[in-house]
């Protein structure tokens, strides 16, 4: 019999077989294989994923894949987290349409992909350096539900460090 | 087989939510498909329009609110986005409080938490931009700090950390600051800057053993004495209103000083404070703009025998006297020079040191428009077999030549130093220098950068024309 695989299952309800190695690099199914299997994996295991489309979880598990031996940095160590920078094939793993990333973070914060995650967030800190908040805005589709007091007020509020 | 879910653990109703996101994606896929028939439909469209439309349609899609569902937009959650902003300078943070009411209240989390008073850069192109420091602190001008430091004074805001570059404040100033925000941590930074900011910020206020010493004037008139604890030592004097009791009184033996900074100082200003038993430092850099500066005047007040760096920039930039060369050619043991003065005395000062004596060479050439290559050449020839880093500045252009061993020839430089290996020397040179407003520093082997007035900060990044350098 072969090694038994960790078979995650997307809301779309999408079977995704991998390796135990590879799915444990989200700490939510590595908790759940090891709560539920005290003695190790005897035999495939099933995770249905509720909140994941097939797509996303295909790139989701790409990326594990790819990681499955790599050692990564302390979750506590915020300063080498922090300062590390994209890694190459993450870069252009997440070279993807925004939605992409934006419900790949998702899935990685659900999953509890740490360093995926951490990648996600980096490439959008990326698209917002030195934006304006008009560009902000139209990058991002987002509504400025400020009247233009309370726009003013923050203006005034954050003014004196801004400029510089 | 076995089988788990999630759901069960979670004592939900598994079927409810597979019907609820069945139909969540049905619609979503409906939506999606038709968003992209209409993109397709109107590809051919999209080709005519002008530029500046089709950058308009480029956007890309939206990240915080979900585009195909119209109904009720799914966007992060809060965590993801303080998570995402964890990552993002505070600059960048300042102007997100400004989007929408929900990333005012995100961002107000990250603001003003830690608090830098000083001013380094705020340019993106910066390599320094991105490291930790930047995500950390808050950012505030010094003048802007204090026109505003009233609200910091009493803002209800936790601040867990002060970090004050260079204070010029009286202690009773941080009294104060403390009284109000007795949580905070409180630093002095008043070390020079080289490569991560972050790793420096290590001076608290503890006045009886501080061991570098940046002061203004108006600081040594509430001064006794110097701590005895004092290694190094640097002193503004360019708004000095009267001079002599004061100093006088500060007067020390400066036992432990290895390193002294002096700026626009003069002769009365030396003399007031050091005078006595002559004082060995290692380190000594002088800055003056006043004519009648005499050398001798230091050699009273230092041993000259003991210094190995030397420094002085001299806005009389024209002085061509002999006792200048004199004096330059008792520092017996200097192995780093920096001087300003025109390029054809500068050499004639710089041949007289022993030969292979000098490992390090600046000279910040006012005067004239160009460095010539052969004075660059004529002083690495002479100091072939000791020097490891060369930098000559104008007020055009600066050149900052380095190697771990051979230096063969201006051209010959090795470059497998990363730039920002030069841009942090053209920043120290930079801090030497009031007078030279755009230092330009070539890296020889590909980008050249040029940095400004405000402290090392990028301006544009130009392409190397190698015919300016005159033969």
């Amino acid at each position: 019999m072969s090694a038994p695989k960790v078979i995650v299952i997307s809301s779309d309800d999408e079977k995704f077989p991998v390796d135990p190695k590879v799915a444990e690099k989200s700490l939510l199914m590595k908790n759940m294989i090891n709560d539920l299997n005290p003695d190790g994996l005897q035999e495939d295991f099933e995770i249905p994923t509720p909140n994941v489309r097939a797509n996303v979880l295909a790139k989701v598990l790409e990326w594990c894949e790819h990681h499955k031996n790599t050692i990564f940095p302390d979750d506590d160590d915020d300063d080498a987290r922090k300062s590390a920078p994209v890694e190459e094939w993450d870069k252009n793993f997440l070279k993807v349409d925004q939605e992409m990333l934006y419900e790949i973070m998702l899935a990685a914060n659900y999953l509890n992909i740490r360093p995926l995650l951490d990648a996600g967030c980096k490439m959008v800190a990326e698209m917002i350096k030195g934006k304006s908040p008009e560009e902000l805005r139209r990058i991002f589709n987002i509504v400025n539900d400020f009247s233009p007091e309370e726009e003013a007020a923050i203006r005034r509020e954050n003014e004196w460090a801004e400029d510089r | 087989m076995y089988t788990f879910n999630v759901s069960e653990m979670l004592s939900l109703d598994f079927k409810q939510i597979v019907t609820v996101a069945l139909m969540f994606f049905i619609i979503r896929e409906i939506n999606y498909l038709i968003n992209n028939l209409s993109r397709i439909l109107n590809k051919n469209q999209w080709r005519n329009i002008s530029n500046q439309e089709s950058s308009e349609r480029d956007l890309p899609n939206p990240v915080f609110l979900h585009p195909n569902s119209t109904a009720e937009p799914v966007s992060f959650p809060d965590e993801i986005i303080l998570e995402i902003l964890e990552y993002a300078p505070q600059h960048d943070v300042l102007r997100m409080a400004r989007v929408s009411k929900r990333f005012a209240r995100i961002c107000r989390m990250k603001l003003f938490k830690n608090i830098y008073v000083g001013s380094p850069t705020s340019n993106v192109l910066h390599p320094e931009y991105n490291t930790p420091f930047y995500q950390k602190y808050t950012i505030i001008k010094y003048e802007n700090f204090l026109i505003n430091s009233g609200s910091l004074f009493f803002t209800r805001r936790p601040i867990q950390e002060f970090v004050f570059k260079d204070p010029k404040f009286s202690t009773g100033f941080f009294d104060k600051l403390k009284s109000f925000h007795p949580q905070a941590a409180f630093y002095i930074e008043n070390k020079p800057r080289t490569k991560s900011p972050f790793k420096t910020l290590r001076h608290n206020l503890l006045i009886s053993d501080i061991r570098r010493l940046d002061i203004v004037p108006e600081e040594i008139d509430s001064l006794t004495s110097f701590p005895d604890s004092i290694r190094h030592l640097s002193i503004d004097f360019t708004d000095l209103q009267e001079n002599g009791a004061a100093l006088n009184r500060c007067r020390n033996t400066f036992a432990g000083l290895t390193s002294l900074k002096l700026k626009n100082v003069d002769s009365h200003m030396i003399l007031a404070l050091f005078a006595g038993e002559k004082i060995s430092v290692r380190k000594l850099s002088l800055s003056t703009s006043n004519s009648e500066f005499g050398f001798d005047t230091i050699e009273k007040c230092f041993d000259l025998s003991t210094i190995s760096s030397f420094e002085l920039l001299d806005r009389n930039i024209n002085r061509k006297n002999e006792s200048y060369k004199q004096f330059i050619t008792k520092l017996a043991s200097v192995r780093s020079l920096t001087l300003s003065c025109p390029q054809s005395f500068l050499r004639d000062i710089i041949t007289s040191f022993k030969k292979n004596t000098l490992e390090e060479i600046s000279c910040l050439i006012d005067t004239s428009h160009d460095v010539s290559m052969s004075f660059i050449q004529g002083l690495i020839e002479d100091h072939a077999q000791s020097l490891v880093r060369i930098s000559c500045c104008s007020s055009n252009e600066c050149f900052i030549l380095t190697d771990s061993g051979s230096l063969d020839k201006f051209t010959s430089i090795h470059t497998d130093r990363s730039s920002e290996y030069y841009i942090d020397m053209a920043k120290e040179l930079h801090r030497n220098s009031d007078d030279y407003p755009k230092l330009k520093l070539f890296e020889l082997n590909g980008v050249p950068i040029i940095l400004d007035k405000t402290y090392g900060e990028l301006t544009g990044i130009t392409p190397l024309v190698p015919n300016r350098i005159s033969q």
